[in-house]
């Protein structure tokens, strides 16, 4: 059997997921199910209206088969009442595992909506508590669970309570909005903003030179990150475009950041914000790296679990804690 | 959301229907108004033509109702709130472009679907409305959707019970705000006066006037005397009614009596028409009152179909003696005055004048025909001695004016005459081509009935008005006077009378239902139902159960379900009844590998079903019915097969 396809569910098989904490300890993906919420829409509003004033007119003007046309548009609002109501009933929601969520970033975080019935959903939004961001509107398919992608931007560092996610529709008319809450007291450690010198601090610049003494692999585009003195210049008058060199990663030298480099920055959220984005950089740009603050010491390292230690040391850290 | 109206199809079916049927109750000017702004928004949207501007819209909506305000002098009532919804759609159609006027033209679909209702309830107009009411709620649904038409389906049927319900068990108060009915515009039928050509006018109108329907009795033809009017002032030719005057005389008493029903049309004036000589009048909808010489009359003209029901008794006489009234004779005209003191000088009695009478309009020179041409309010002579050429209100008039002159007091009744009998609804249609007019004479202490377009074209009375103008004007004018000419042999219908007797029919029913369930009715419907209370209890309580069943079944299957999955639906039941449940957000093929394990007899079916399974769900391949048979077949063989030790495992779970 290629069970290599059946994972249509989510994995139940993870350990912690990096960056997520909740407390209770409730499983991710709950089977009790939050409250669904029902209530009329403006449209829905307006609809009730025009049928009072229909209803009127029937008894007005005594008229059976305007009762006949009342009493149906009635019967078909309330059977999509009932429509609107499961549409969102039957599903669940929950948070998937995310990488770092930084402050003051737009991080994409993902919301699993499972549909374990045997009818789709339709017209479906996800938002969450006290922003104005939503989703665009998305199917929850059958007997699946998909990952739909809502931006979250928290403003301060530290353990943070995820806010409530929100799952909305007006299916089938516009005339009721159907919702639920998941609020699964989800605790978020949110890392300090990635702000300030993008550039590592010179001694370990130097490694980045000794790096480049590593295997040539090829050239690349120029970014805005990278250091002009790692341009190649005779590959750029030759192919009339900025190309830096690509070295094999292996031959990287280990970066080795601690909160001394920080010194020159006088308020304390700014060090953490730098060392931040050198972490975060290091890790993308594949260098292996170690973290030195106070008396803690993160050794040479490399990886997802490795950026997570690091920092969440940051983002819980208190003034004067590596002083 | 942007919004292009032509790029809706439910929304322009709906409002190119809804339009349709409001236009047919509206002026022309606004239709052609409504079509000119649609139009071109059509081009506006497909050929890029310059789209109105908000502002102008709104300066045309301004200019309409200012419109609608000069024509009606008012902007209320039902033609004048009409006209203005068929033109302020078509200016929200020109300004449709988002989601707001998307909605907001839904809701006025909805309200014009009903609107029409107030105008008719016939059952042609049902299946347009009811076309139009599904496409508005079509066009609700997101366009994305698939599949929209079997899910709004779904919805209707789930939704129908309900609204049967409502129907039958909402309460049909009287209310205090009760609309005015009053209507002016498009009322048809007799007015307060009969002037030469009136009749004629009503009776080349196509249009049905009403239907009655007689309780057990079969009638003929010939012997239903509509009775309308009664106009007791003569002036030659015209007549006219008299000021109306509630009845004084006491009520007649019989035992005996035809019942009959009679379903009227809208837009007839207020004349309840009834067969000689009706005993009792009673109607729970329409108020009436009833007059001197058995005329019954509403207050307003009909502005929807009413019932009534009446008896009558062909054997009972009107003897209430003739007031003052109805003995003034006009100025005759000089040979009419001739023709009278001729006759008065030779006959004495009454009997001998009614019998000079017959005879001067048995002349055969006289001639039965809708195009008489013109005659002044008193041109007896130019009628009676000149041309000779009437309808049946030149000789009824004429014919009360001599028989007063002569000394026999006399009045006109104007009505209808006849009908068209339906054999598969077992009713009569009277429509306005059935207008007629006749005399009744005070004779023998009685008023009785004169007829003397009986004399002058007999078939016209014994074919009916329908098929008799059927007839070329030849064929009128040659056979008008053979009575029985094309009735002999057995009556013969055609398939297009076949269906349409069953059309009248069904309108006839549907109509029936419709008008027919007041307070009244809605009480009896109720108290028969529950008359065993215990019954009706269980019924109710089963009905409810049932319908809330059937109700869920219907909105939440959307989806149709592939064999194999229904086969894997069953395995799981299977797992679960075994204590290996499904887990939540399980992929099924490592639940079926898990079962695989777990009992190890019902591997080999297991492992097939997996293979189905990942084959059609997963890969998507198209999989033959034979082969989720045959993997149907092993596991129906396998699976009752005792496994030696069943350890039932869960999923591990994952230790957070």
């Amino acid at each position: 059997m290629d069970y290599a396809k059946a994972g249509n569910g989510p994995s139940r098989s993870s350990g912690k997921p990096p960056f997520l904490f909740r407390f209770p300890s409730l499983g991710l993906f709950r089977r009790r199910r939050s409250r669904t919420y029902i209530f009329p829409t403006g449209f829905g509003f307006a609809f009730g209206g025009m049928s009072l004033v229909l209803l009127m007119m029937a008894m007005g003007y005594g008229n059976n088969l305007i009762y006949l046309s009342v009493f149906a548009l009635i019967s078909v609002a309330f059977c999509s009442m009932y429509v609107t109501n499961e549409n969102v009933r039957r599903l669940d929601v929950g948070l998937s595992r995310f990488g770092p969520i930084f402050s003051g970033e737009d991080n994409a975080v993902s919301i699993r909506v499972t549909n374990s019935s045997g009818s789709d959903s339709h017209d479906l939004s996800l938002s969450l508590a006290g922003t104005k961001n939503q989703t665009p509107l998305f199917v929850a398919s059958s007997r699946k669970s998909m990952g739909t992608p809502i931006v979250w931007r928290p403003l301060r560092r530290g353990l943070t309570r995820f806010p409530r996610v929100k799952l909305e529709s007006r299916f089938p008319f516009g005339l009721l909005r159907s919702w639920k809450n998941c609020d699964e007291q989800t605790q978020v450690i949110v890392v300090p903003e990635r702000k300030g010198d993008p550039q590592f601090p010179s001694l370990e610049g130097a490694g980045l030179e000794r790096g480049s003494l590593g295997l040539f692999r090829d050239h690349r585009p120029f970014q805005s990150t990278d250091s002009p003195r790692r341009v190649d210049w005779r590959a750029t008058a030759k192919y009339q475009e900025l190309l830096v060199k690509n070295f094999e990663g292996s031959e990287k030298v280990p970066l080795h950041f601690s909160w001394e480099q920080t010194k020159g920055l006088s308020n304390f959220e700014a060090r953490l914000s730098q060392l931040s984005l050198w972490l975060s950089r290091a890790e993308d740009m594949g260098f292996s790296y170690s973290l030195r603050l106070g008396t803690t010491q993160f050794p040479e390292a490399q990886g997802m679990e490795h950026l997570r230690q690091c920092l969440e040391k940051l983002a819980l850290a208190v003034e004067g804690d590596f002083e | 959301m942007k919004r292009t109206f032509f790029a809706q199809p439910g929304l322009v079916l709906s409002y190119f229907l809804v339009l349709l049927l409001a236009a047919t109750e509206a002026p022309l000017w606004i239709s052609c108004f409504a079509a000119v702004i649609l139009l071109w928004k059509w081009l506006s949207e497909k050929k890029n033509f310059p789209k109105f501007s908000r502002k102008l819209t709104a300066a045309l909506s301004i200019l309409m109702v200012a419109q609608v305000y000069l024509q009606y002098r008012t902007l209320l009532g039902q033609e004048a709130s009409n006209t203005l919804l068929v033109g302020l759609s078509a200016l929200k159609i020109m300004d449709y472009e988002n989601e707001r006027d998307h909605r907001f033209l839904i809701l006025l679909g909805f309200i014009m679907v009903a609107m029409k209702a107030v105008f008719s309830v016939d059952i042609i107009w049902t299946l347009p409305s009811g076309i139009a009411f599904a496409g508005l709620w079509y066009a609700l649904l997101n366009p994305e959707m698939r599949p929209r038409l079997r899910f709004l389906l779904r919805l209707f049927a789930a939704s129908a019970p309900l609204a049967i319900l409502l129907f039958l068990a909402f309460p049909r108060i009287v209310v205090p705000w009760a609309i005015s009915r009053a209507s002016s515009v498009g009322a048809v039928g007799f007015s307060d006066s009969l002037s030469p050509g009136n009749v004629a006018g009503l009776a080349a109108i196509d249009q049905l006037a009403f239907r009655a329907k007689f309780h057990h009795q079969a009638q003929n033809l010939e012997t239903l005397y509509w009775r309308g009017a009664v106009l007791t002032s003569s002036e030659g030719l015209q007549w006219m009614r008299p000021r109306n005057q509630p009845r004084t005389s006491p009520r007649l008493k019989s035992s005996r009596g035809v019942r009959y029903e009679v379903i009227m049309e809208p837009g007839m004036r207020g004349y309840l028409f009834t067969l000689n000589y009706a005993k009792s009048v009673i109607s729970d909808t329409l108020p009436f009152t009833e007059f001197k010489y058995a005329v019954f009359r509403s207050a307003q003209n009909l502005t929807k179909n009413q019932t009534y029901q009446a008896v009558s008794d062909e054997n009972l006489f009107d003897t209430e003696t003739p007031d003052e009234e109805l003995k003034e004779v006009p100025s005759l005209p000089p040979k009419t005055q001739e023709w009278v003191s001729g006759v008065l000088a030779r006959e004495k009695t009454p009997a001998g004048r009614m019998k000079e009478l017959k005879r001067f309009f048995e002349d055969p020179e006289f001639v039965y025909t809708m195009r008489p041409g013109f005659y002044a309010n008193n041109d007896l002579d130019e009628f009676l001695f000149g041309r000779k050429r009437g309808f049946c209100e030149h000789f009824a008039g004429a014919y009360g004016t001599l028989a007063r002159a002569l000394g026999l007091p006399s009045r006109v009744v104007v009505g209808y005459h006849g009908g068209v009998f339906n054999l598969i609804g077992d009713f009569w249609r009277i429509s306005q081509k059935d207008a007629h007019a006749w005399v009744e004479v005070f004779i023998n202490d009685r008023w009785e009935q004169v007829d003397p377009t009986e004399w002058i074209a007999p078939l016209r009375l014994n074919m009916g008005a329908e098929r008799f103008f059927g007839l070329s004007e030849q064929q009128q004018a040659q056979y008008a006077r053979t009575p029985r000419w094309g009735l002999g042999g057995e009556a013969e219908f055609s398939l297009t009378e076949a269906v349409s007797f069953f059309v009248d029919d069904l309108n006839y029913r549907w109509t029936y239902f419709i008008l027919d369930f007041d307070l009244d009715q809605q009480r009896s419907f109720w108290a028969g139902l529950t008359k065993d209370l215990g019954a009706f209890l269980a019924i109710a309580v089963l009905a409810v159960l049932v319908g809330l069943l059937g109700v869920r079944r219907l909105l939440r299957g959307g989806e149709r379900r592939a064999p194999i999955e229904k086969l894997m639906d069953q395995i799981i039941r299977w797992g679960e009844h075994r204590g290996v449940p499904y887990e939540f957000s399980e992929a099924p093929l490592r639940y079926l590998h898990r079962l695989a394990q777990t009992f190890p007899m019902q591997a080999q079916a297991l492992t097939l079903v997996a293979q189905a399974y990942d084959r059609q769900i997963y890969r998507e391949e198209y999989l033959s019915l034979e082969m989720v048979a045959a993997s149907r077949k092993l596991w129906n063989e396998l699976k009752n097969k005792k496994n030696a030790e069943v350890k039932p495992r869960r999923l591990e779970k994952s230790k957070n």
